[in-house]
């Protein structure tokens, strides 16, 4: 589930701010993860070789912070069983035998019950 | 009295420790042991091989006649002590007389005041003689009568015969003496009762060989002593027997004998029977000829209660022990000895006997006895073993039969350490089979888990999937990545699963697993997933 969200992320980093994003595949609905300030940002770098540490570090704290995006988002979405997309928990039902999205409960006619039925409790 | 408190206290104690069952087969053995040696006794005794009458008897026979040997030769060298003495005094009368008349003892023929004048001068030492000898009788005679011319002259001589009237046992010193041969006219000097077959003078065919003895050179007169055998006395109702020592005359030619008389009774009164553990042993004095102990010409002591007889001739049947004696149907026991005594039949032997028939009653009893004492020591030792035996067998019996009810203590108390091994060992397992249901669910308990097993019953199928993972030892937060789902999702599942199973909390689901799967149950909640 980790390497399907990585996958879907969607890099919305700034050069002081890391941010990612993902958009749920039934309501459009994108979730955002928490912001994380580069450690150097508002500095510049007195030199060309601080530049190119500040890079690799850049790199380095992105490479965390989306490891962190990932582990938000998988506690937020689900990848429908039926239809294989990732859906945020607000159109993931739990239904009978296999829970599945809401689309595809409707297309099968299936009853469920959403994990998150608010969004608010879905950001938080 | 606390001393003996004390050693019952300890006896007890004792009792109370086991014994290992390999002492006690040993003791059971043992008993068993004893029994097979009082059967082997027991066969023993009756068979006779262990009785040992015969050597006993052998031994009393043996010792008695010891004694009697030896004081029949006391007796006998005391007698002819005596009558040697006899001898010669009356060889030195008979010079002193002869010498001092100027006669030879052929003048004493015919001559019955010589005769008479001897035998005064002879009487008294002829009285002592009897007085002093353990005797019945003494007597001299000469080879000389008071009348050649009488029919009767060539086997009858002049002499002196005192006896002893009335005899009995107490004693020689008070009896009566009775003049049985001489001149009667010194009789009555010296105031002796004639004997009532009082007769002048002696036939000499009462002597055996008295021709003989008068034409004899003798040497020693102790080597000339000789006893003549048993005869009945001539007008009376005694058997006598006469030691009979040659006379010397001055010239050294035997003119006469002399010596003493023991009659049968007085031979009966001096050997009295003596009683053994065997029954009643006799003496018998008597020569032995041709395997025979010839009693017709001895004499026997005391034989009441027996039939011995004095005219009986008892064959020998020498035996391992002792010789057998028998005549026609009375048979004795006994041994017999030669003595030093001479007698006209050769040496005259002692001969100790017991009856038969009192020695084979003794022996009886001896065996019996020896039987029955061998028949309670079988029965003792076999009544051992049967006590010994259910003793052995007892506690194991009880100990199988508590093993059998389920009783067992383990206390150790059957009293053989190998059974109270067994006893731990049975009870050490009883004990865990009950820890073991024990540790079987109680009814209620039972009755939980059956409940739980079927509300299980009542999770969905996703449901169903997401617990599949807890059984199977995933965390929660593993099961996002497995299922492809959100931690939310899980924990929706994890809400809905513990509202259908009645917990309240992951750690009370994760328990409920546990005791499904230490219960060997856990089939019962994955049969249904």
């Amino acid at each position: 589930m980790r390497e399907i969200v990585k996958a879907l992320l969607k890099d919305c980093s700034t050069r002081d701010v890391f941010c990612f994003s993902i958009r749920c595949a039934e309501c459009g609905q994108v979730w955002s993860s928490r912001q994380t300030r580069f450690s150097k940002a508002g500095v510049h770098p007195k030199s060309e070789g601080k530049q190119v540490i500040f890079d690799a570090l850049y790199q380095k704290e992105h490479e965390l912070a989306k490891n962190d995006a990932v582990r938000e988002a998988t506690d937020i979405f689900n990848r429908c069983p039926i239809c294989r997309r990732t859906v945020c928990n607000r159109c993931f039902l739990i239904c009978e035998d296999l829970d599945m999205c809401v689309h595809c409960a409707s297309q099968l006619n299936e009853q469920g019950a959403p994990v998150t039925p608010s969004l608010v409790e879905m950001v938080v | 009295m606390g001393r003996l408190k004390e050693i019952l206290r300890l006896t007890a104690q004792i009792k109370k420790q086991s014994v290992s069952m390999q002492r006690r087969l040993l003791l059971y053995w043992l008993s068993m042991l004893l029994a097979i040696v009082a059967v082997v006794f027991l066969i023993l005794n009756i068979t006779g091989v262990f009785s040992n009458d015969a050597q006993k008897a052998g031994e009393t026979l043996q010792l008695q006649l010891d004694n009697a040997q030896l004081q029949v030769n006391q007796h006998m060298e005391s007698l002819e002590a005596n009558s040697i003495a006899l001898s010669e005094q009356i060889s030195r009368t008979l010079e002193s007389v002869l010498t001092g008349n100027g006669l030879t003892t052929e003048d004493l023929n015919d001559n019955p005041e010589l005769l008479q004048k001897l035998q005064e001068e002879l009487l008294s030492r002829l009285y002592m003689t009897l007085r002093l000898s353990p005797c019945s009788g003494a007597y001299l005679v000469l080879d000389a009568t008071t009348n050649t011319s009488s029919d009767k002259a060539s086997h009858s001589a002049s002499g002196l015969y005192l006896r002893y009237a009335n005899f009995h046992a107490k004693g020689a010193a008070d009896q009566d003496v009775v003049f049985f041969r001489g001149i009667p006219e010194i009789a009555r000097a010296e105031q002796l009762e004639l004997h009532n077959r009082w007769n002048l003078e002696f036939d000499t065919d009462l002597f055996p060989g008295y021709d003989a003895w008068m034409q004899t050179e003798v040497g020693r007169l102790a080597d000339s002593c000789r006893w003549t055998g048993r005869f009945r006395l001539t007008d009376t109702w005694e058997d006598v027997q006469l030691l009979c020592v040659p006379i010397l005359d001055p010239s050294g030619k035997v003119c006469g004998l002399c010596g003493v008389e023991l009659s049968s009774l007085y031979c009966y009164l001096s050997h009295p029977e003596l009683n053994s553990s065997f029954g009643p042993m006799i003496t018998v004095i008597a020569p032995v000829e041709g395997g025979k102990l010839l009693l017709d010409k001895g004499m026997a002591g005391s034989a009441d209660g027996t039939f011995l007889t004095d005219a009986d001739m008892l064959s020998i049947q020498h035996g391992r022990y002792f010789n057998t004696y028998s005549c026609g149907g009375d048979r004795y026991i006994g041994l017999h000895s030669q003595t030093d005594v001479n007698s006209e039949n050769g040496g005259l032997s002692v001969a100790v006997l017991i009856p038969e028939s009192t020695y084979a009653a003794c022996r009886d009893t001896n065996r019996t006895v020896l039987i029955l004492c061998s028949l309670l020591l079988l029965a003792a030792t076999v009544g051992l073993s049967v006590f010994l035996s259910k003793r052995f067998v007892q506690p194991i019996l009880q100990t199988l039969q508590a093993i059998r009810s389920e009783e067992v203590t383990g206390e150790g108390e059957t009293g053989i350490s190998e059974l109270d091994e067994l006893v731990a060992f049975v009870s050490s397992r009883s004990n865990a089979k009950a820890l073991q249901r024990e540790n079987a669910l109680p009814p209620d308990m039972e009755e939980l888990f059956r409940s739980f097993a079927d509300r299980a019953k009542t999770l969905s199928t996703a449901e169903r999937t997401i617990m599949k993972y807890y059984i199977d030892g995933h965390e929660i937060t593993e099961i996002p990545e497995l299922a492809f789902i959100s931690i939310h999702t899980v924990k929706k599942h994890n809400s809905n699963i513990y509202q259908k199973l009645g917990i309240s909390s992951r750690d009370e689901l994760m328990l409920y697993i546990d005791l499904f799967r230490r219960l060997g149950r856990l089939n019962e909640l994955t049969d249904t997933l």
